[in-house]
């Protein structure tokens, strides 16, 4: 038994406590028997085990005392120094052997696998205790390292994470909200890599029409980075509960992260690719069978991240959609779709900015008063067109 | 995106003699005198209606009179299309073809934005009021007695207007009712001392466009100066009418506002409905029998709400609502779309539409609406869904203005140019793609904003 680290099989809903919000939910989903890369977690007590060891932990709280919440600048300085001394600050020789044996352990699964890994590289993410709270993203707790290669590294990304918490806003943060510093703390999701040939989002329900009987996949060559952060237009799907492919459109793709020996880099995807869809049908077929398992495992739809590498599809995400309507889906998918905002005419887009923001029955009134008042003024009056046939109401 | 189409006007034979005959006789005629009826028609609407309103007895009563109130609007909302539609067209025709005579065709453009500036319009007045009120708020702070009349004195002029979104709906509140929003456009003043003195932008402002304009008249002959004289003076006076008409719509609008939550307090008086701004979900054909109780109402209202706040919460997630009237002709689309991101290495880069010219680099500030205007700082790059004349004092403090919904015509548009700031826009998607913090080179030359540097995403 270890006492630093915990395998993704070993976490569940309870976890959130030692492993984060990002490690239990990934217990969850192994468990589930979901293809989710392996992984582990570097639990909370490692982190604070690390401050306790080095003396940080006073070091901090002194140095916190000096800080003047209200002065951005002696801030970012004390900042600064405390992410510098959680990083150059030794770590205690047990947890690096945890840490190393994790590793080790998780290289011999994956080269055991089908995947064939000799090399394998890893993200390391924080992975909050405080995810729960709709403002802990600001707080600071949002690291990610991908392709992450050897165990030195791993250990140097691992205090990397850990610092993230002294960022200069989450530090001003927490202040803000009178958080004791000290008591927030942080696990480190450390999970293989797969090299993703594809990848992307999916939405086991469609989230812009409502509808619970479409699922809308987006993907894009390489790791799915280019698409979560929305630097690349990517591929959209929209396919039925049942496999039907309903819509494609084809998005220009224009760069590929891609894993490589020693890291990750970023290139240009080749013209002839950028023409076709990333996407097979039998992909896609594939990807609906897992989030109809995905949401029958969760019972209401999901927002996932997945990855193709090597004709497998991959499981590395997943949470609720927090924008669904609670009722079955029936958004205004009645309604004409008349254009998407892509490439509209400018004419038309003035036309907007006259009324931004949804109109109500009687806004509705006085705008075809409106209209109809310039219709009447400027096309029939100034520019000689013939009146229409009828004005609408 | 959830539209609305509407029935359109068609081609006829009369349009080959009607729009040369009209724009021929505009050209001719100085755009201020042709407002100048159109105004006083509606300053009396608005004092007629105060004292209708003064003799307005119970639910019914009130309900003829917002009927009555939005059926008047009609006549004026179509003499206003008459005065403000393609004036100056030949005009300003005219004016490009001197400036391209006088200094070349290679900086015609420049020069013609800057004989543009300076304009007396009214959002750059109430832009004014409200830099002059962040002077006080900094000289004598804002629980000075000082600042409070000095707000009211805004709010007074200015608070029929918007307090988001533009004109055309009572359902939105106005500045009045939300003193907030121009409060938050103070502080956001405030954060730059050099924007408080208003005077001093105003004189850079006004040298800028004398300039221009003393380039182009000396290079012309003396017959030609004059002519182009006249034809600037009536293309600025056109720009500053069709302002000005907006806000005296604004003022109707508000009218019909007020009226229609009075109505609403009635309504809510009587149990026929629960919440005063219910009655902006009944149709103009249900409020008189909702007012008379011949019809139940709250049924009604609340399915009409909970349909409109799915359209709202899709409208937040980038799904905008809008109305086709399909009565403009809709050209193609002239936008550069040449991508940046090969010069700029791993950045990534995004088209739009070309507003204002410049190039800049800056820090993104991302602001959703007006209950974020304090966020932005001296020197943002401001990322919005759309602007309106509430949002440009902004303009003030910002290096460049980058929007989704939007053409060059639009008043992020125009208000970008006349502060001589970059401004692209249309560009899709741009404020959920952007993060606060991430450094952008905003190119309104060619319409396209680049990712420099991804930053700290926090």
């Amino acid at each position: 038994m270890t006492i630093y680290i915990r395998f993704l099989e070993e976490l569940n809903e309870d976890s959130l406590p030692q492993a984060g919000g990002k490690g239990a939910n990934l217990g969850v989903l192994i468990n589930a028997q979901l293809p989710v890369p392996p992984g582990f977690t570097i639990i909370t007590e490692a982190y604070r085990a690390h401050l306790d060891s080095s003396g940080l932990r006073d070091k901090i709280s002194q140095r916190l005392k000096n800080v003047n919440a209200q002065d951005l600048e002696s801030v970012t300085i004390a900042s600064r120094e405390i992410s510098t001394w959680i990083e150059e600050a030794p770590m205690p020789e047990e947890i690096k052997d945890e840490i190393v044996n994790a590793y080790i352990k998780l290289a011999e699964r994956m080269a055991a696998s089908d995947t064939g890994t000799t090399r394998l590289q890893v993200a390391v993410r924080s992975s909050a205790t405080a995810e729960d709270l709709p403002s802990a993203s600001f707080a600071g707790q949002q690291e990610t390292f991908l392709g992450v290669y050897g165990t030195e590294a791993l250990l140097q990304h691992t205090k990397k994470c850990w610092a993230s918490l002294w960022t200069s806003q989450a530090v001003s943060y927490r202040s803000s909200m009178n958080f004791e510093h000290l008591k927030v703390e942080l696990a480190v999701v450390v999970q293989a890599m797969v090299s993703a040939d594809a990848a992307g989002v999916m939405f086991t329900a469609n989230p812009v029409s409502g509808s619970r009987e479409e699922i809308l996949i987006s993907a894009s060559y390489g790791l799915g980075e280019t698409v979560v952060s929305g630097a690349v237009t990517p591929d959209t799907f929209i396919v039925s509960k049942k496999g039907a492919i309903k819509q494609r459109i084809l998005g220009t793709k224009e760069h590929r992260i891609l894993l490589v020996e020693g890291g990750i880099k970023t290139e240009q995807v080749p013209p002839v690719d950028r023409g076709k869809y990333c996407l097979t049908d039998a992909n896609i077929a594939e990807l609906v069978s897992l989030a109809n398992r995905v949401q029958a495992h969760y019972g209401s739809p999901q927002d996932t991240e997945w990855a193709l590498a090597k004709g497998t599809i991959y499981l590395l995400q997943a949470r609720p959609i927090t924008t669904m309507d609670p009722v079955n889906g029936n958004n205004p998918e009645s309604l004409e779709l008349l254009w998407t905002r892509r490439g509209e005419p400018s004419m038309i887009q003035d036309v907007i900015e006259h009324s931004p923001e949804p109109l109500t029955p009687l806004d509705m009134a006085v705008f075809c008063i409106g209209d109809r008042a310039f219709q009447k003024a400027a096309l029939t009056g100034i520019m000689g067109l013939s009146a229409p046939k009828k004005f609408t109401k | 995106m959830v539209g609305v189409r509407l029935e359109q006007a068609r081609f006829s034979p009369a349009m080959f003699w009607r729009m040369p005959s009209t724009l021929i006789s505009r050209a001719f005629k100085d755009p201020q005198d042709i407002w100048k009826p159109v105004n006083n028609g509606i300053k009396s609407y608005l004092e007629k209606m105060d004292s209708m309103e003064k003799e307005v007895k119970g639910a019914p009563g009130m309900a003829r009179l917002v009927q009555h109130a939005i059926a008047e609007f009609e006549p004026l909302m179509e003499r206003r299309f008459s005065a403000v539609f393609m004036t100056s067209i030949v005009n300003e025709m005219l004016v490009n073809y001197f400036i391209r005579k006088a200094v070349g065709k290679e900086s015609a453009d420049e020069i013609k934005s800057r004989v543009l500036r300076a304009l007396p319009f009214r959002t750059a007045l109430q832009n004014q009021a409200i830099a002059k009120l962040a002077q006080i708020a900094a000289s004598s702070g804002e629980e000075s007695i000082k600042f409070k009349g000095a707000l009211k004195g805004v709010l007074e002029e200015y608070g029929s207007r918007p307090a988001r979104g533009m004109i055309i709906m009572p359902s939105i509140s106005t500045l009045r009712e939300e003193p907030e929003v121009v409060l938050g456009l103070v502080r956001a003043l405030l954060d730059d001392p050099a924007s408080l003195d208003w005077e001093e932008a105003m004189r850079t402002q006004e040298t800028d466009y004398l300039d221009a304009r003393s380039k182009v008249e000396n290079a012309l002959g003396q017959r030609a100066r004059g002519w182009f004289r006249t034809n600037l003076d009536r293309v600025r006076n056109g720009e500053v009418v069709r302002e000005e008409s907006l806000f005296m719509i604004e003022k109707m609008i508000a009218y019909i506002r007020h009226a229609s939550l009075r109505l609403g307090e009635l309504l809510v008086e009587k149990s026929f409905l629960e919440k005063t701004d219910d009655v902006f979900f009944l149709f103009m054909s249900e409020l008189q029998s909702v007012a008379d109780g011949t019809l139940d109402a709250q049924k009604l209202v609340n399915k009409r709400k909970q349909a409109f706040a799915r359209v709202y919460a899709s409208h937040e997630r980038g799904q905008h609502w809008m109305i086709a009237t399909s009565s403009i002709p809709q050209p193609k689309q002239k936008t550069n779309k040449k991508s940046r991101s090969s010069k700029l290495g791993n950045g990534f880069s995004y088209a739009g539409m070309s507003a204002s010219r410049g190039e800049v680099e800056g820090t993104v500030c991302v602001v959703k609406g007006p209950e974020e205007f304090s966020k932005l700082r001296k020197g943002d790059i401001l990322v919005a869904p759309y602007t309106a004349p509430v949002w440009t004092p902004l303009f003030r403090i910002a290096a460049a203005v980058v929007t989704e919904i939007g053409s060059p015509t639009c008043h992020a548009a125009i208000v970008a140019r006349e502060y001589g700031i970059p401004a692209v826009v249309a560009v899709h998607d741009i404020t959920r793609i952007l993060k606060d913090g991430q450094r952008v080179l905003v190119d309104g030359t060619n319409g396209t904003v680049s990712i420099i540097n991804l930053g700290d995403p926090n």
